[in-house]
């Protein structure tokens, strides 16, 4: 093989090799070319893009920048330690500085009124752990003035990311604070002008109520004498006219009792059937000759007794059924009172007054319980009435925690109902329709010592009147010390006493009185107060007052008081005797069981304990008392052991239990827990001592006559 | 197969035996190419078999031996014409697991149709494990590279070579370094 071919065959393949690296090379630029063309068609849609992308963010930050420009927002940037870089031109006109005056100057020693700087730094820290908020800071002006503005805050970035500083965005608000002030200032002097309007309503009203209180009372006895028919035409007059006016004053004042709060729920046993029952014989009575027909239809499932404020509930009735009754010239009106559920302690109970009166349309009924507000004119004219009776009605109800409603159909009458969530007691409420009646009878027949304490001439007058007109007598005392003095001359049954009078007051005389060792010591005494507040009232129970009357009262209240407290009737009894004369019948809040069983009916025996327990009773509590404070344990739990079986000779078992603990427990208590239960046992005892005197009086009359 | 094998294995053949032996296993040779090869072509890689097949024949020496001799001497084309790979890693087992997790990605994005034996790496401490896998059985090129890269790292080393499958597609390289 020749070295030529050799050589030949080698050019011949690199030849052929460059060739087809030159098409491969070809190939691949026209490649790289077309990708060339392609990355350059890219690069430009991306720089449409971008373009189209910052036109878009440049207009979006004119137009919010105009926007906040517009917005009355002062802007101003700081940096990171505070120091201004840029102020907006809407912030320079807030505070009278001009942009060049504020650059490289601290923002807040600058700007921001001393006080407002920790604010302003504890707001900056809660930002910068990435908590918003807006604050309401003063700043200063240029020409010293103040400003009140809004102020919230945004931290910005550099591009970077790193924090480089906050934009604080400002509102001023120095009108709308003017604007505050003077509400703040215009509400609590209208707070106050309500506050004097109220105390001049309670205090008007009550004094009001004292002259009125002659006129009523005086117009009562007028009434008595020998008068023509003339001057009895004007007396009516005078006394509608002047029940009126007490009416409408008793109503002022129940609203102004009520707006102060200082009316309290009093919640007794009560037994419903019979209040309600004995409410709407008074309206049957009072409209026997008018031609409006009073019912009660009482759901018998009610068989307990309930714990209710029954003085309360009444007024709310009386209100309802007096409303009732003005609307309804002729028809019925009815007190439905039914049992709309119960748990085991707790009644539901719906009360409803339906008449079949003039009714409301749709637009009065909207109204009928705002204050002062009548169905119009003419009703004012044709039915009389203050506009408040439904007001008072409804706010009593709700201080009862229940919700008073109406439905009403203009010509056919108004039902307005009520429900009361009413715990009741285990006492099952028997309707004895003797009792009623006895609560009906006006005047005690029993003849009564009774002693009137009173330094105004006028009320002594009414009040002495009243009694002759009843046979009943009165001595009169003119203070607290004439008080005293008289009380320790014979027996009293009853004594009514002022509590405002010269010399001594009511209060004083009886706590004297209280205290004097005399059998007259724990005589009712019925405070006579005009005050309507319970704080009043409250004092008078401390000093050791029964009860109380409030002045102006009416014949009808007064009789109740002496009802309250007379003594057994004496002819009643006789009656009770004819009709079982075998046993005498213990007073309920008496063991009578334990008596029957300690006794035997031997009534002598039990008068003769009686009258022992009566007579050592104070002393043995007193010595009680004096160990308790001065003695011994051991000398008290000898006391303790001497009292204990006496309460359950005279039928007050349950204290001799009571005893029974204390002396097993005594030495074992402190001095505090011994002190408390001696004062409670005798307060208890205490209680008893009238109960039990009236007691020794019907079981002496009982054997007096068998 | 890519023609700068053929042309580096050409020109190998031309250094130790002369053209002579170039043309005669070309000749010999039955190639769909002429046995004309320019480096940036892609070619069968039967045609390397059998001029290598030929060129044993012909200078009576055996296959994997001149193979691996093959690897040796491409070693040093790389070397020059991609330095930048050597540059990049400064120990012999770093650059060894940088030609699957690196070069050879780099080699498809320039050739995407390029065929590429896999090289499965594993260090533990002073050894390396490395798995070729390739349907062209050709791990005694491997081998040359290996050994000429252990020895551009200034590395002494013992290499085991092991068969994981009879045609031998799969194999162990064990490297301990000394």
């Amino acid at each position: 093989m020749s070295n030529l071919e050799l050589l030949e065959r080698r050019i011949l393949r690199e030849r052929k090799a460059r060739k087809e690296a030159e098409g491969i090379l070809e190939a691949k630029a026209l490649e790289l070319f077309k990708a060339n063309s392609e990355l350059q068609q890219l690069n430009n849609n991306l720089e449409k893009e971008v373009n189209r992308r910052s036109k878009l963010l440049k207009e979006n930050e004119t137009k919010y920048r105009s926007v906040i420009e517009n917005m009355e927002l002062g802007l101003l940037e700081t940096d990171n330690n505070g120091l201004i870089l840029k102020a907006y031109q809407k912030f320079n006109e807030l505070t009278g500085y001009e942009e060049n005056e504020l650059i490289g100057k601290n923002a807040n020693t600058t700007l921001v009124v001393e006080q407002f700087i920790p604010v302003v730094e504890n707001m900056r820290g809660k930002r910068l752990k990435g908590e918003s908020g807006v604050d309401e800071i003063k700043i200063r002006k240029k020409d010293g003035t103040e400003l009140w503005v809004i102020k919230s805050s945004t931290p910005f970035f550099d591009e970077k990311g790193n924090l480089a500083g906050h934009i604080g965005i400002h509102y001023d608000i120095t009108d709308r604070k003017k604007m505050e002030d003077k509400l703040r200032v215009a509400r609590k002097m209208a707070i106050e002008a309500q506050q004097a309007e109220k105390q001049f309503l309670a205090s008007m009203s009550h004094e009001i109520r004292t002259p009125l209180n002659a006129i009523i009372g005086m117009t009562h006895l007028l009434n008595d004498t020998a008068l023509n028919h003339e001057q009895r035409g004007y007396l009516d007059v005078l006394s509608s006219s002047a029940s009126i006016l007490k009416n409408l004053i008793s109503d002022i004042l129940d609203i102004s009792k009520i707006d102060a709060g200082s009316l309290e729920v009093n919640l007794k046993t009560v037994n419903l059937k019979a209040e309600t029952f004995k409410l709407i014989n008074i309206f049957k009575a009072k409209s026997s000759e008018s031609k409006v027909d009073f019912s009660l239809e009482f759901d018998d499932n009610i068989k307990n007794q309930v714990f209710c404020d029954v003085q309360l509930l009444n007024q709310v009735l009386i209100n309802l059924l007096g409303n009732a009754e003005k609307f309804t010239q002729e028809g019925s009106v009815k007190l439905k009172v039914t049992l709309q559920a119960h748990d085991s302690n707790c009644y539901v109970i719906l009360f409803e007054v339906k008449d079949t009166g003039i009714g409301m349309s749709p637009l009065e009924l909207e109204k009928v319980f705002e204050q002062f507000t009548q169905a119009n004119a003419e009703i004012r004219r044709n039915y009389g009435g203050t506009g408040l009776g439904l007001t008072i009605s409804k706010r009593l109800v709700d201080l009862m925690g229940g919700y008073i409603d109406v439905s009403s159909k203009q010509g056919e009458g108004s039902n307005f109902y009520f429900t009361l969530d009413l715990k009741f007691s285990d006492q099952i409420a028997d309707l004895d329709i003797k009792e009623i009646k006895d609560i009906q009878l006006n005047i005690p027949t029993t003849p009564m010592e009774i002693m009137v304490v009173e330094d105004n001439e006028m009320n002594i007058k009414y009040i002495s009147s009243l009694l002759k007109k009843w046979n009943l007598k009165a001595d009169i005392s003119w203070n607290g010390q004439e008080a005293i003095d008289n009380f320790k001359k014979k027996h009293y049954d009853l004594i009514f006493m002022d509590l405002n009078m010269p010399v001594m007051d009511g209060f004083e005389a009886t706590r004297v009185l209280r205290k004097t060792p005399h059998p007259n010591r724990n005589v009712p005494i019925i405070a006579l107060t005009a005050s309507t507040f319970l704080s009043k009232k409250e004092l008078a129970l401390q000093a050791g007052m029964t009860d109380f009357l409030s002045k102006p009262f009416t014949p009808e209240q007064l009789a109740e008081i002496l009802n309250k407290y007379a003594p057994e009737d004496l002819s009643a009894l006789a009656e009770i005797h004819t009709e079982d004369n075998l046993s005498f019948r213990f007073n309920k809040k008496l063991d009578e069981n334990h008596l029957n069983l300690v006794y035997e009916n031997d009534l002598e025996h039990v008068e003769a304990m009686f009258e022992v327990f009566l007579d050592i009773v104070d002393e043995e509590l007193e010595i009680l008392n004096n160990n308790a404070k001065i003695g011994t344990k051991e000398e008290v739990k000898k006391q303790a052991h001497k009292m204990k079986p006496t309460f359950s000779m005279v039928g007050i078992t349950h204290l001799t239990k009571k005893m029974e603990y204390f002396e097993d427990n005594v030495l074992e208590m402190d001095s505090l827990k011994i002190d408390n239960f001696v004062r409670s046992f005798s307060l208890e005892m205490k209680e008893y001592i009238p109960i039990l005197q009236e007691e020794l009086h019907k079981i002496r009359v009982f054997n007096n006559n068998t | 197969m890519k023609g700068i094998v053929f042309s580096e294995f050409f020109e190998m053949v031309e250094e130790k035996f002369g053209y002579e032996v170039v043309d005669s296993i070309i000749e010999k040779s039955d190639l769909p190419s002429g046995g004309s090869y320019t480096a940036i072509g892609t070619y069968h890689h039967s045609e390397i078999v059998a001029l290598l097949m030929n060129l044993s024949d012909e200078v009576k020496v055996d296959p994997q031996t001149l193979l691996k001799a093959f690897g040796e001497y491409l070693f040093d084309t790389f070397l020059k014409s991609y330095p930048q790979f050597f540059e990049a890693q400064s120990s012999a087992f770093g650059f060894l697991e940088s030609i699957d997790n690196h070069i050879h990605i780099e080699v498809r994005k320039l050739y995407p149709e390029a065929t590429l034996p896999r090289f499965e790496t594993k260090i533990e401490g002073d050894k390396l494990t490395m798995v070729y896998t390739s349907e062209r059985k050709m791990s005694a090129l491997a081998e040359g590279l290996i050994h000429k890269t252990m020895h551009h790292y200034n590395t002494p080393f013992e290499l085991k070579k092991e068969l994981l499958n009879q045609e031998g597609s799969t194999v162990k390289f064990q490297i301990t370094t000394l």
